[in-house]
């Protein structure tokens, strides 16, 4: 068993990428069944994570799960994956959203095998994101992602698929290499000489703390910029409404389901602990630029007249609350176990917010895909009516919507909540701000639903099929496993919690249990003692 | 005095790789007068093969020998591990360059008499050549190994006689090489003026000594550094860096493809082992190499930029390789820098990192580069001839490149990749990956050379270099992507009715030759002799190879360390 556990990661990883391999020699003609079966057995395989996450104690680095096998020993480069509480959700949300996205493009129209062939590769390279503990493997599964989902917008894309994909490249590209020379700044003698998480880490503090005003902060904005284009954060977001728009809709359920989630997941697991003191600096900045991207992707989402570019600006918009939630919890100052518990409530809040709103989001592309599908349009105005040709469809949508404003009950709500709350301790008019942005949340939402199912149905809608089984399943169980985080949030904070204070240190100072306001209200995090990361 | 008596003394070990390639150019070459053409055919690849592969295993056996031919203090030639790593790459470029040259040359020589025996003759004779230089401990075998494998590029850049564009890339090549090998003689004799000695150990401690009145060091610092600078653009031509980069893309998009991969890998490859050999290894006193470095510093800028931004406009794919390959030398360069630097601190760990991270990123870039040309092969094998005019013609072909066999031959344009993912995938998809290589994405090889390179000049304080090569790699992505983009975007509706959906991709007919699915736009009366089997395999060991190698870049990389100190070619050896 030990084995096992030891390669769980690593086939997580490989499944999707010798299936890719596999399906590419494959006849055409079963090679949807071949790709969702291989993206099946691995969200199968991906459940050994949960079966056995109480079962396993944290690594001496604090990871579980984990593999470290010798890659480039001269040049400090090892193959080492593990996942904590943080990321193990990610890795989670990638093997379940891959077989719903195949799902979803069951009728591809043309070339369906290399489709799936992406499909899968991307798979596998967005696991390797989430699991590398290397921080040079970390890049390299950051920058190798963007070979399929390149390829997925222009091979499937719309009209403007080219402009769009090489912006969406350039871009991501712009902010990689730039975190490449920062990340060989800190590699380089005499700072870490390896590319280990830990090591690397312990090299990151050092210059953090040596020089927080000039290098320290240098090298943050060469790591933080690269996770702010891909979240991406206002304003550096123009490259997403494009690519959303272009991308073939079942493949935008991955590029906004799981891809955007890198940027995020970057900052917490690598650009906050890495770099503390200039993070602290810089985030009353990243705090200002979040809460404009929550005003200003809400506004801009309520005048958009095409679905899917809708759903992009409101991904904007819910984006900036995960990145509020993470630097909000910086600005907590540092008195007591109260502010402890708030930063990390807040950071709790982004990653279970993460999950949620990959779910939501994957459950309104893959209903905007099927309306695709049968219209072969995204455009507002070609609807409206449909509940009564498409009430289980309408259906779906309500609660999709309602999990993406963030309802209580369903998961958006406990993410928002909680990164609400988290930041209300840092500053009163952050979370007044942010609040607003689920109320234009609900604006433009309810506007679009309205737009969409209710009205004259004209003719060309009237006689539009219902969801079949096949379509019910794939948004079923996105809705469904939102609805499980909703309703039982506690089964996931369990494991997110014990993790948040290797993003905010500070908030580790904390050795004392107080009761408080996070706990009545969310039995919230059992902070356990043990300070993680500082003991390396 | 006996053989067994010359073995020794000469120790004749050492040039095993050259003598049994060249003998192996001279049976070929016999075997070419012999044979009836059909058996040419098939039997001269396969006899230059296997002597390639003869090379190669002589080669393997001298590894960690540091054999020198002739007494250690004075000889001329070295068979050291650095002059061994880059025979291997030589090797590499010339077996790729065999097999895909084999239908090649009957389809687009636009002559069908060519004389197989030569090219293949030719071909193995440069490679000579260019092992010449990678051994050289003396500038006057870097010279002749320089003419020895320019000469015979000479004739081959000019290889398919029928075609203009290949008579004026052989002539033009011609004329500007001989006149960069003027420079390279008398920045030779200028160096040996001011040294006393063309011997590299020698030169570099007679140039440590600096200038001393009794003729012991350097006699005058003037006509050194005249002799460096000459020495520069000597090698900088072979090299194609920026400004002695004019002839590259003329002769590049001239030459038979073949060749003109070739040309791209091996003889700038051979050009790099001389740079390091004479720059960073014997140039490396700190009075001198701060002359240089400065200006190698400009040169490295200049060419990756003009490289990269040149590409950007290019619709021909040969002529955008051919940008590209200048690039990648500006890449290089900032190795040779990285090695300047760390000699001039003497760390001996350091400079042997920096000479790893060249040996890496040139075995990277051939394998990349020969890739990328190689499906370029078979893009025009299985090309049927278009008609002009439904091309769009290249601004600069002027109306004196159009006639019979020019308007057969026009280069691949990038717009006539579009759909190629759907009518051939397997080329597409090997295509796409040698161009993410090329562009450095990880995780092919391409990334692993630009990583050790930046790293190494990043250890040697060359940020703002590092800073440029980054800026220019996002350039360079720009335009490795766009006939990605033509590649994968969905055809015109006549490739959509292309029934790909469960053909196979390549059909192998009864003789063992092998058909490309069928191109959309046919024409009647084409000139097409399909794909050569060989082709096919080679591309796609050159994409397995692209991200294979990454598994075991541990092991190529202790070689290339192995390779790299080389202090045995630049100071005067102690016997062991």
């Amino acid at each position: 068993m030990n084995e096992i556990h030891q390669q769980i990661l690593s086939i997580l990883l490989f499944c999707p990428f010798v299936g890719a391999i596999v399906l590419a020699l494959m006849p055409r003609q079963i090679a949807r069944e071949f790709a969702l079966a291989v993206a099946s057995v691995n969200f199968l395989f991906s459940l050994h994570l949960w079966r056995y996450w109480g079962q396993m104690s944290d690594g001496a680095t604090g990871f579980k799960f984990e593999q470290s096998v010798p890659w480039l020993p001269q040049f400090g480069l090892t193959y080492h994956v593990g996942v904590d509480g943080l990321s193990v959700f990610l890795v989670l949300l990638t093997t379940f959203l891959t077989p719903l996205a195949m799902l979803g493009a069951w009728n591809v129209a043309k070339r369906a095998k290399e489709f799936m062939v992406c499909l899968l590769l991307l798979e596998a390279g967005l696991v390797g994101v989430f699991c590398a503990l290397d921080v040079l493997l970390f890049y390299m599964f950051w920058e190798g992602v963007l070979i399929p989902a390149f390829i997925l917008i222009l091979g499937w894309g719309g009209a403007k698929r080219n402009y769009a994909a090489i912006k969406f490249f350039l871009y991501t590209l712009v902010g990689g290499l730039l975190m490449w020379v920062g990340i060989l700044y800190v590699y380089l003698p005499g700072k870490s000489g390896s590319f280990d998480y830990v090591r690397f880490k312990e090299a990151a503090n050092a210059l953090d703390a040596a020089d927080p005003n000039g290098i320290g902060t240098l090298l943050f904005a060469a790591f933080a910029l690269a996770f702010a284009i891909k979240t991406p954060l206002f304003p550096l977001h123009s490259w997403q409404p494009d690519a959303y728009d272009e991308a073939p809709t079942p493949a935008a359920v991955i590029l906004a389901g799981v891809m955007t989630k890198m940027g995020t997941y970057g900052l917490i697991r690598f650009a906050l602990p890495f770099f503390p003191n200039a993070a602290t600096a810089a985030a009353p900045l990243f705090v200002a630029l979040s809460l404009a991207a929550i005003v200003y992707g809400a506004l801009v989402a309520i005048r958009q007249t095409n679905l899917k570019r809708l759903i992009a600006y409101s991904s904007l918009s819910h984006l900036g609350f995960i990145v509020l939630g993470i630097f909000a919890a910086l600005l907590i100052r540092p008195t007591g176990d109260v502010a402890a518990q708030s930063a990390n409530l807040a950071i709790s809040g982004a990653t279970i917010q993460m999950v949620s709103h990959g779910l939501s989001t994957a459950a309104l592309f893959l209903l905007l895909a099927f309306l695709f599908e049968r219209r072969a349009s995204s455009e507002m105005s070609d609807f409206g009516g449909l509940a009564a040709p498409m009430p289980r469809y309408t259906v779906l949508f309500w609660v999709a919507l309602f999990s993406s404003i963030g309802l209580p009950g369903l998961s958006g709500f406990i993410g928002e909540y909680l990164i609400l709350q988290g930041s209300m301790a840092a500053n009163f008019w952050y979370a007044l701000v942010a609040a607003t942005g689920v109320i234009w949340g609900a604006v433009y939402m309810l506007r679009m639903f309205r737009r969409v199912a209710f009205g004259e149905v004209s003719e060309a809608n009237r006689t539009l099929p219902d969801v079949n089984t096949r379509e019910w399943v794939a948004v079923g169980l996105a809705l469904a496993a939102s609805l499980w985080i909703g309703v039982a949030p506690q089964s996931f904070l369990n494991i997110i919690n014990p993790n948040t204070n290797k993003v905010v240190p500070r908030a580790a100072q904390s050795t004392l249990m107080a009761p408080s306001l996070a706990q009545s209200a969310m039995e919230a995090p059992a902070q356990s003692t043990s300070d993680v990361p500082a003991a390396h | 005095m006996t053989l067994e008596q010359l073995m020794q003394s000469f120790n004749l070990p050492s040039i095993a790789p050259e003598a049994i390639l060249s003998i192996a150019a001279l049976v070929v070459m016999l075997a070419g007068a012999f044979l009836g053409e059909a058996a040419q055919r098939r039997a001269l690849p396969i006899l230059a093969l296997a002597g390639t592969l003869a090379t190669a295993v002589s080669v393997a056996g001298l590894w960690n020998r540091n054999l020198t031919f002739g007494a250690p203090a004075t000889a001329v030639f070295v068979a050291d591990n650095f002059a061994l790593f880059f025979k291997w790459i030589f090797l590499f470029g010339l077996a790729v360059t065999i097999a895909i040259s084999t239908r090649f040359l009957q389809a687009r020589s636009g002559d069908r008499h060519t004389v197989l025996g030569e090219y293949y003759a030719l071909l193995m004779l440069s490679t000579v050549g260019m092992m010449m230089v990678s051994g050289a401990r003396d500038l006057l075998v870097v010279f002749l190994g320089i003419e020895t494998l320019s000469i015979a590029l000479y004739v081959l850049a000019g290889f398919a006689r029928a075609r203009l564009m290949s008579n004026e890339a052989a002539l033009k090549y011609f004329l500007l090489g001989a006149f960069a090998t003027g420079f390279l003689l008398y920045g030779i004799a200028l160096t040996y003026y001011a040294t006393g000695s063309t011997l590299l150990p020698v030169i570099k401690e007679n140039v440590a000594r600096g200038v001393t009145g009794d003729g012991s060091g350097i006699r005058s610092l003037p006509v050194l550094y005249g002799g460096v600078a000459l020495l520069l653009i000597g090698l900088g031509f072979k090299a194609a860096l920026v400004p002695f980069h004019q002839w590259t893309p003329d002769v590049y998009e001239g030459s038979p493809t073949p060749v003109t991969a070739f040309m791209a890998v091996g003889a700038k490859a051979a050009a790099f082992a001389a740079i390091m050999r004479v720059f960073p290894d014997t140039l490396s006193s700190p009075e001198v190499l701060s002359q240089w470095f400065n200006i190698v510093l400009v040169i490295a800028v200049l060419t990756m930029t003009i490289g990269n931004v040149v590409a950007l406009s290019q619709d021909s794919l040969k002529r955008m390789l051919a940008y590209s390959s200048i690039a990648h030398a500006g890449y290089l360069l900032m190795g040779v820098l990285a090695a300047g630097n760390a000699s001039r601190s003497g760390d001996t760990s350091a400079i042997s990192n920096a000479h790893a991270s060249v040996l890496m990123y040139l075995a990277a870039y051939a394998l990349m580069n020969m890739g990328a040309f190689a499906v370029l092969v078979w893009l025009e094998t299985t090309r049927r001839s278009v008609p002009q005019s439904t091309l769009p013609r290249a601004e600069d072909a002027g109306p004196e490149e159009v006639n019979t066999f020019d308007s057969e031959d026009a280069n691949l344009r990038v717009e006539e990749l579009r759909g190629l993912a759907s009518r051939q995938p397997l080329a597409a998809a090997a295509l796409t990956i040698f161009l993410f290589s090329l562009a450095g994405v990880p995780p092919t090889v391409g990334f692993f050379g630009k990583l050790f390179i930046f790293t190494e000049a990043f250890r040697q304080n060359l940020v703002g270099l590092v800073l440029v090569g980054v800026l220019n790699t996002v350039i360079s992505a720009y335009y490795y992507l766009r006939p990605v983009i033509e590649m994968w975007a969905p055809g015109d509706s006549a490739d959509m009715k292309t029934p790909d959906a469960t053909a196979p991709i390549v059909r192998v007919n009864a003789d063992g030759t092998a058909l490309a699915s069928p191109a959309p736009r046919g024409s009647a009366g084409a000139l097409t002799t399909g794909l050569s089997p060989a082709v096919a395999v080679t591309v796609v060991l050159c994409a397995i190879a692209v991200f294979g190698t990454i598994v075991v870049q541990n092991t190529a990389l202790d070689w290339a360390r192995q390779a790299a100190p080389s202090s045995a070619a630049t100071t005067a050896l102690s016997n062991p």
